[in-house]
């Protein structure tokens, strides 16, 4: 017999096949083809002029933000790509970004807490990556982090956790790409004005510039809503999408809009706005206190009324991004519902009991509602409807290096 | 709560007869009218992370946490009864004649963003003898169900959104007691159905339009007092859950804390009416 999920993903992936799968292969997606199969150029001197980047955007997405210093090209993004599931950018030559981030999984891992290069646990859940380009600020709970640039350095450098380890190995990570013939093409080709392009500045630049190309906008859900395609989703996700949006249930306070998050940023956008969230998961003082080392926004800020709060992560893709929250402690998508149902959780033994539900902090809007199985079910195949088959396969997003590619 | 200043600031119908004058044979020239805000409790300037005392029924003490609305259609009365539009450029706090008011810096226990608009600086045809100034709350009904992902700003600020068919937050205002009560409150059109494809209709609308006279841009600003906006609520009781699960309200006609901050603001709750009795929210002051 089917339990509740099983049930939701047959009938939320049960209605019309197939969809828009030839729409993203067109504008950029194509040129970057073009380069991965054309032999790597060389850089002359009377094409100083690069060609302007264009975006392949889904219905309905503004073009997202990019920073000045770091202008979006196809040769680049294609550079970050092979940086990305590069385990050559490791210290130790095992690891890469795309180890902890799969595209199958929507670039997330599967894992309640990933692990480093070395063996170091990384306490947060790894983040899922659709879309990552329209966020204001990067990781769980660092409101400080506001440009991929930035946080790229994190996993690369960071010590605490290891996770890739480069700290200390930098000349010999380098030399890895400047003596690599491949590399020397692309590096040439992504940085064209460097007299030297093998610098770590350029590595976060390009894999930066791959990131916001992770443009996840063709699920049924957005052939349902931005391409008004009435039989793209299931009657039951049609039903929860009410649930979903009700005052009720209240799940669009914190997830809405094209991240189906709270936060969001584009190129026209003027303000990085906080928003940050306690959802009641932990009370282990009776306080509203959160295990160490992840007090969420507190870390940062020092205010006790930030002990907590993490920032709302998108359901792009949720079906395959689990486990759940910031700390992986959540298995299953049904199992969140629960907890929001109950208005957070209550944990009744470990060393982190306590009742999350009647923590000070917790967001007025997590405060709990009544549902039925049908309810669950439907909602179920509502978030469903985010995962989009397009995006988990795009071959412009996949690993060069698999067998195959 | 009644004050001698709330009386020049009276309602007007929602829809108003626009008397566009034509300068009327006066000589001044047309040029730069600015009108400035300021948020305040009672009788002190607002700020984020004070605490501030006496508010609502119960006396409660409270810090503010957000402090934001939209308004449009605004337009500036001369002293002969004439109305003229007040002409905006858009820009990162305008779009289309609608601004954003953000009092908040997010400093102290404030959520929202540094960046704050306090001033709305617009051309006039007639700079001469401008006794008033109107404007309705909230975002006009057209651009009031954009996708604020592709919205220009300041219809683009994801915490001043609902959701494609809730449209926009026009205000909100959010408190936590010195007791750690939180209390909300988000005004903005309600009972709103439709879809992307064909578009949505709200029941309740939930605009209203002021007049605020005896206002001269020269020398006054437009107060906005969250101690009278509170001063009918109830903001420390714990509210019965099964009934109301959120502490505050949120505009829904049911709501049983929406009636006193729909009065406040010069709305009748449940009935996207105005109320007959004005609003208290709003007065004249001093420039700062």
């Amino acid at each position: 017999m089917m339990n509740l999920e099983e049930t939701a993903r047959a009938r939320a992936h049960a209605g019309p096949a197939g969809g828009r799968l030839g729409g993203r292969l067109c504008g950029a997606t194509f040129v970057m083809l073009a380069f991965a199969v054309a032999p790597a150029c060389e850089p002359t001197a009377d094409d100083p002029e690069p060609e302007p980047y264009v975006w392949d955007l889904p219905e309905g997405f503004p073009e997202p933000y990019v920073p000045e210093e770091n202008p979006m090209s196809a040769a680049k993004v294609e550079l970050g790509r092979y940086l990305f599931y590069d385990v050559r950018l490791s210290a130790n030559d095992t690891f890469s970004c795309g180890s902890c981030h799969e595209q199958a999984r929507g670039f997330a891992d599967g894992k309640a807490l990933p692990e480093g290069a070395t063996g170091d646990v990384v306490p947060r859940n790894a983040m899922s990556l659709a879309n990552i380009a329209y966020f204001p600020t990067y990781t769980w709970a660092n409101p400080n982090l506001e440009l991929l640039e930035q946080q790229a350095r994190v996993p690369i450098f960071g010590e605490h956790p290891v996770e890739l380890g480069a700290t200390g190995h930098e000349e010999e990570i380098l030399r890895r790409f400047s003596d690599d013939e491949d590399y020397q093409g692309r590096f040439a080709a992504a940085f064209p004005d460097d007299a030297d392009p093998f610098t770590f500045d350029n590595i976060v630049y390009a894999i930066a510039s791959f990131e916001r190309t992770m443009v996840s906008g063709d699920s049924p859900y957005d052939r349902y809503l931005y391409g008004a395609d009435q039989s793209a989703v299931s009657e039951g996700a049609k039903r929860g999408f009410q649930l979903f949006f009700s005052e009720r249930f209240e799940c669009y306070h914190c997830h809405a809009g094209l991240n189906l998050a709270a936060a969001f940023f584009a190129a026209e956008s003027t303000q990085r706005e906080l928003s940050f969230f306690n959802t009641g998961l932990y009370n282990i003082d009776g306080e509203g206190g959160y295990p160490l080392p992840n007090v969420g926004l507190y870390e940062f800020t020092d205010k006790p009324a930030d002990m907590g709060r993490y920032r709302a992560p998108s359901l792009r893709n949720i079906e395959v991004t689990g486990p759940y929250m910031h700390d992986g402690s959540v298995e299953t998508l049904e199992e969140v519902i629960d907890l929001y149902a109950a208005g957070g959780r209550e944990l009744t033994e470990g060393p982190y009991a306590g009742d999350g539900r009647e923590s000070p902090y917790k967001d007025p809007l997590v405060r709990g509602f009544e549902m039925t199985e049908d309810e669950k079910l439907d909602l179920l195949e509502f978030l469903y409807s985010f995962t989009d088959e397009t995006f988990l396969s795009d071959p412009a997003l996949s690993d060069p290096f698999a067998d195959g590619a | 709560m009644v004050t001698p200043m709330q009386r020049s600031v009276r309602l007007l119908a929602l829809v108003t007869p626009l008397v566009l004058s034509a300068c009327s044979g006066e000589e001044s020239p047309a040029g730069t009218v600015t009108i400035r805000f300021a948020p305040m409790v009672g009788d002190v300037s607002f700020a984020c992370g004070q605490s501030y005392d006496g508010l609502g029924l119960t006396d409660a003490t409270a810090e503010v946490n957000d402090f934001r609305l939209y308004i449009h259609d605004l337009r500036v009365v001369h002293g002969d009864g004439s109305r003229e539009p007040l002409m905006l450029t858009d820009d990162e706090w305008r779009s289309n004649g609608t601004v954003l008011l953000d009092f908040e810096d997010a400093s102290g226990g404030c959520i929202g963003t540094p960046e704050t608009n306090m001033a709305i600086e617009g051309e006039v045809l007639d700079t001469g003898d401008i006794t008033g100034v109107e404007f309705t709350i909230g975002v006009p009904g057209e651009d009031n169900h954009l996708d604020s992902a592709s919205a220009p700003a300041p219809l683009n600020i994801p915490g001043m959104y609902w959701s494609w068919m809730g449209g926009y937050k026009y205000a909100r205002v959010e408190f936590t007691a010195s007791g750690g009560e939180p209390f909300l409150f988000h005004l903005g059109a309600t009972g709103c159905a439709g879809t992307t494809a064909e578009g949505f209709t709200c029941s309740t609308e939930n605009r209203v339009t002021l007049s605020v006279d005896g206002f001269d841009p020269a020398d006054d600003a437009i107060a906005v007092d969250l101690q009278a906006l509170v001063a009918g609520s109830d903001m420390t009781t714990a509210n019965d859950k099964d009934v109301d699960p959120i502490d505050g309200c949120m505009s829904g006609p049911t709501d049983p804390e929406c009636p006193p901050l729909f009065t406040a603001m010069g709305l009748d709750h449940g009935t996207g009416g105005t109320n007959p009795g004005g609003q208290t929210v709003f007065r004249v002051v001093d420039k700062p």
